[in-house]
């Protein structure tokens, strides 16, 4: 920046006048590292913003060993956050990252393990050392352990687990059967959570960090050589390359209603279920639009079918969700009254196929500049943008496609629409259907069961 | 554990309506409250000529292509005489005069009720103001809806109830908490209501309690998105006619709860829970010599106090230090106008009885309220500054806080005034302020078991 350019910008700030931006203002780059961390940098450089965060996802194959502990990944990133470090208690780290306004979080899925940090500037040299040592050498504190494996212990044990909760645990066994990644999904293996050791968090720290970050990226009011410095502080130098795909379970899809029937329950839920292509391919905004046709707001098919035309529910949500980043699903689920269970499930299928075989897009621009505004709001937020520039990584597709996420949701047109609709949407009368409440005969041609596990054998 | 704030607003949400627990006001509080300058870029700008509506404030965005609206009545569960959870009912039928007013059927509409307000909220473009403003007001017209529909939208409630209700194991120990605090009166009630209360809803109750409560010299209309002052007052100036009263308002002021200061102690066993779980509550009259500003500041403060590890919070005795619960949350709620509650629900430690747990609560908490820690309380303080100073879009924040006001019957203290109270706020006053809460006008302690204890 010039003088004369950084003259103005503070006499622009004095007067409180509009927002003072150089030309790096949101321009995506790629960097690497002093110590060789490849990184993908987008300096925010508005007036106000203060915030740095660092964003990074390494693959991940531990569920896929079936002689690995399913909760190690889960316990690990927990205690990584909370075991405090060598010099610092866990409340001392807690007291530290909230007068600093920063954050740290570790978390685990099937595929990919997820870090992500953010701090004020102006406080990075008081908080990265905190947050590495967290990072490279979590105090693995025997006391937070139990305290933390004793709270999941009493989850997985309780029986106050909801219908709704118990239904999709339930889905997973269907479409994966029984083997690593459900029990990962579910965690309901008591023996193994019980086992789970501090050697086990340990070798899964090690293991997991010891390869390069599939995705690295910082944002914020940061340029590339302090980006650089805070990463290599941060991480562990570069290690080997990441692993490559997994071989993740198979899922499957039946065509047989699956219906848990729990005696005790005191309603009753149904869920629908179809896989989605992932998202490589860049066509998740179509099919948020085509979530939002489908089951969004009192004018969409769900909602007049189900809720103005049978009163069988208050109402019904239409999702997009995974297992993994390679599975992908459309979700449709809601409370509904018991008495109205096989209704619904016809009144759904036959909403979905109208939906899919002719759709409605009087609604198409307005969702679209709904959502597109949306995006554009959240983009504003230094995480938020980190988070979309790694998935942009993560899926390999162009970072620079963040800079016209939400305008491109503006520019889908309805042949789009159609073209999803009918080659990526799971096809009318293929979605799996899922229920669970107190009443066996609800559904006449069900696979009843009673055991959430019962539901791998249902489409044998 | 949100226990505390369960079943204080039901309804949809909208972007700006996740909001919890919503208490009474009177009118004149409200008149109070919102004094806006209207003149400060940094909060919503009050409309000079409010048409029909008691107030109009309009948010000016262009970061958004559409127009939010929301058309607030001041009168929630709270003042509802009826049956519990009669204007949560009232409010789905309302929303139906709403819809069935223009030519579409309702997309990107909701609404939603709290203890101190009803609320509508509809998305529309710029070009449709006038309309979204007359669609607005149509809730305040007779209801139009069947009976048949009336019994239809009442099942809907129904599922609603099994929704938000019957997967939380503890809903009926809180609801036993909450009568023993605020016995049968305003206090006690939830929007939600209960089974047996849904049950007994009709279309001519609501019609009443529609009549006493809909009317639209009461309402307070919000307005947010790319569209200028002059383009609310023509959309306002356009408005032909409005809907007469029909009934005389109902009461605003609302009795106070009775007092019990001695603690009600209460064991519950619940076989089937993941955890045991320790419920403290207390309620409380206002802070006497207080003002708005200056009690949201140093509740703000007792807050983040209470749930951090600073000298004289309760997150190092209770949570890290000794290991008596593994994780507890704090709040302190206001009950519109008419006082506070803090609640604090915790979970022991593997090995730590509630009773032990409880015991632990009650030191601490008096600590912390007799004699706040003044490092704890610098500390908090400046962290509150930082937070303050860091907002990016205090307009926006604004914008929010106005809202979360009028459901919750409280005043609206705009971000700079709340960061002058908090800059002003010295340890002695902080000190008065926390002491206030040692004085319970009622007064209750649950503990929640697996198994029952051996005490019996």
């Amino acid at each position: 920046m010039t003088k004369v350019f950084k003259s103005l910008c503070i006499a622009a700030l004095a007067m409180g006048l509009a927002a003072c931006k150089d030309d790096t203002n949101r321009v995506i780059s790629d960097h690497v590292s002093p110590a060789g961390h490849p990184f993908t940098l987008m300096p925010i450089t508005e007036r106000g913003v203060t915030d740095i965060t660092i964003s990074a996802a390494w693959a991940t194959d531990w569920i896929v060993d079936a002689n690995k502990n399913e909760w190690v990944p889960g316990l690990a990133s927990e205690m990584m956050i909370s075991g405090g470090t060598e010099r610092l208690s866990p409340a001392e780290v807690l007291e530290l990252l909230e007068d600093k306004n920063s954050y740290g979080n570790i978390f685990s899925t099937s595929d990919v393990i997820y870090a992500e940090v953010e701090f004020p500037n102006n406080h990075r040299n008081a908080v990265v050392p905190v947050l590495a040592e967290l990072f490279q050498k979590p105090n693995l504190n025997d006391a937070w352990f139990q305290r933390i494996k004793s709270q999941r212990l009493d989850f997985v044990t309780g029986q106050d687990k909801s219908v709704d909760y118990l239904m999709w645990e339930a889905s997973r066994y269907a479409v994966f059967g029984k083997g690593p990644q459900t029990e990962f999904l579910n965690g309901t293996e008591v023996d193994a959570l019980q086992s789970a050791s501090l050697d086990e968090i340990r070798d899964w720290h090690a293991q997991s960090f010891a390869q390069r970050p599939l995705a690295l990226v910082v944002t914020g009011a940061v340029d590339a050589e302090d980006a650089g410095k805070a990463i290599d502080e941060l991480l562990p130098p570069p290690g080997k390359e990441p692993i490559g795909d997994l071989a993740l379970q198979d899922m499957t899809f039946g065509d047989k209603t699956i219906y848990l029937h729990l005696p005790d329950a005191e309603k009753s839920t149904i869920g629908f279920l179809g896989p989605l292509p992932d998202t490589t391919d860049g066509k998740d905004g179509v099919d948020l639009i085509i979530a939002h046709l489908f089951g969004a707001g009192p004018s969409s098919p769900l909602f007049e079918t189900i809720r103005a035309e049978l009163g069988a529910t208050y109402g019904m949500f239409t999702e997009l969700s995974n297992y993994s980043r390679k599975q992908r699903v459309l979700v449709v689920g809601g409370e509904i009254d018991t008495s109205k269970m096989s209704e619904v499930r016809d009144a759904v299928q036959l909403a979905y196929k109208q939906f899919v075989e002719a759709p409605d897009l009087t609604l198409l621009e307005e969702i679209s500049v709904r959502l597109s505004d949306s995006i554009r709001q959240e983009q504003v937020y230094v995480s938020s943008s980190a988070a979309m520039i790694r998935e942009l990584l993560l899926d390999q597709r162009d970072p620079q496609e963040y800079q016209g996420f939400a305008d491109s949701l503006t520019a889908i047109k309805e042949e789009d629409i159609m073209d999803r609709l009918l080659n990526a949407f799971p096809a009318p009368g293929t979605l799996s259907v899922f229920a669970a409440g107190p009443d066996p005969s609800a559904f006449p041609d069900a696979c009843v069961i009673t055991e959430t596990a019962q539901a791998a054998q249902c489409w044998d | 554990m949100s226990n505390s704030q369960q079943d204080q607003t039901s309804g949809g949400l909208t972007r700006r309506a996740a909001l919890l627990g919503a208490p009474a006001v009177t009118l004149g509080a409200i008149g109070l409250g919102f004094g806006l300058s209207g003149k400060d870029s940094d909060t919503p700008t009050a409309i000079e000529s409010s048409g029909p509506f008691r107030a109009v404030y309009l948010t000016p965005r262009d970061d958004q292509t559409h127009v939010d609206a929301f058309l607030m009545y001041p009168f929630g569960e709270r003042h509802n005489p009826y049956a519990e959870g009669l204007a949560h009912y009232l409010e789905h039928l309302a929303w139906n005069n709403m819809i069935s007013e223009g030519q579409d059927s309702g997309h990107h509409s909701n609404a939603l009720t709290s203890n101190e307000a009803t609320g509508y909220w509809l998305q529309r473009a710029p070009s449709e103001l006038s309309e979204v403003i007359l669609r607005l007001i149509a809730s305040a017209k007779p209801l139009a809806v069947s009976e048949a529909y009336a019994v239809q939208e009442r099942d809907i409630v129904q599922r609603e109830f099994d929704l938000r209700v019957l997967d939380n194991p503890l809903h009926e120990v809180w609801t036993e908490g909450t009568k023993a605090l605020y016995g049968d009166g305003p206090y006690a009630r939830t929007p939600i209501g209960t089974k047996a209360s849904i049950n007994t809803y009709s279309l001519d109750a609501a019609r009443r309690l529609h009549d006493e409560t809909h009317q639209i010299e009461f309402a307070t209309l919000l307005l947010r998105g790319p569209i200028s002052e002059r383009n609310v007052t023509t959309a306002l100036d356009q408005i032909a006619e409005r809907p007469t009263p029909r009934s005389a308002p109902l009461a605003t002021d609302l009795p106070v709860w009775p007092e019990q200061p001695s603690l009600t102690l209460t064991k519950h066993v619940l076989p089937k829970i993941s955890s045991e779980e320790v419920i403290v509550r207390r309620s409380f009259l206002p802070p006497g010599g207080f003002t708005a500003t200056e009690t949201m500041a140093a509740r703000n403060i007792l807050q983040h106090l209470a749930l951090s590890t600073k000298p004289g919070g309760l997150a190092k005795p209770l949570r890290f230090d000794n290991f008596l619960s593994r994780s507890f949350d704090f709040g302190l709620y206001a009950l519109g106008d008419a006082g506070f509650e803090i609640w604090l629900t915790a979970i022991p430690d593997a090995g730590v009885s509630p009773e032990t747990l409880h015991a632990g609560i009650d030191e601490h908490l008096e600590a912390m309220l007799s004699e706040p820690n003044p490092q704890g309380f610098a500390d908090i303080k400046d962290r509150e500054l930082a937070d303050l100073d860091g907002i990016l879009d205090p307009l926006e924040q604004n914008d929010d806080l106005l809202f979360n006001a009028l459901l919750k019957g409280t005043p609206f203290v705009p971000i700079s005034e709340l960061r002058d109270a908090t800059a002003h706020l010295t340890h002695a006053r902080f000190s008065e302020f926390t002491n206030h809460f040692r004085q319970p006008r009622s007064s209750t302690a649950q503990l929640v078991y697996k198994s029952f204890p051996s005490d019996g």
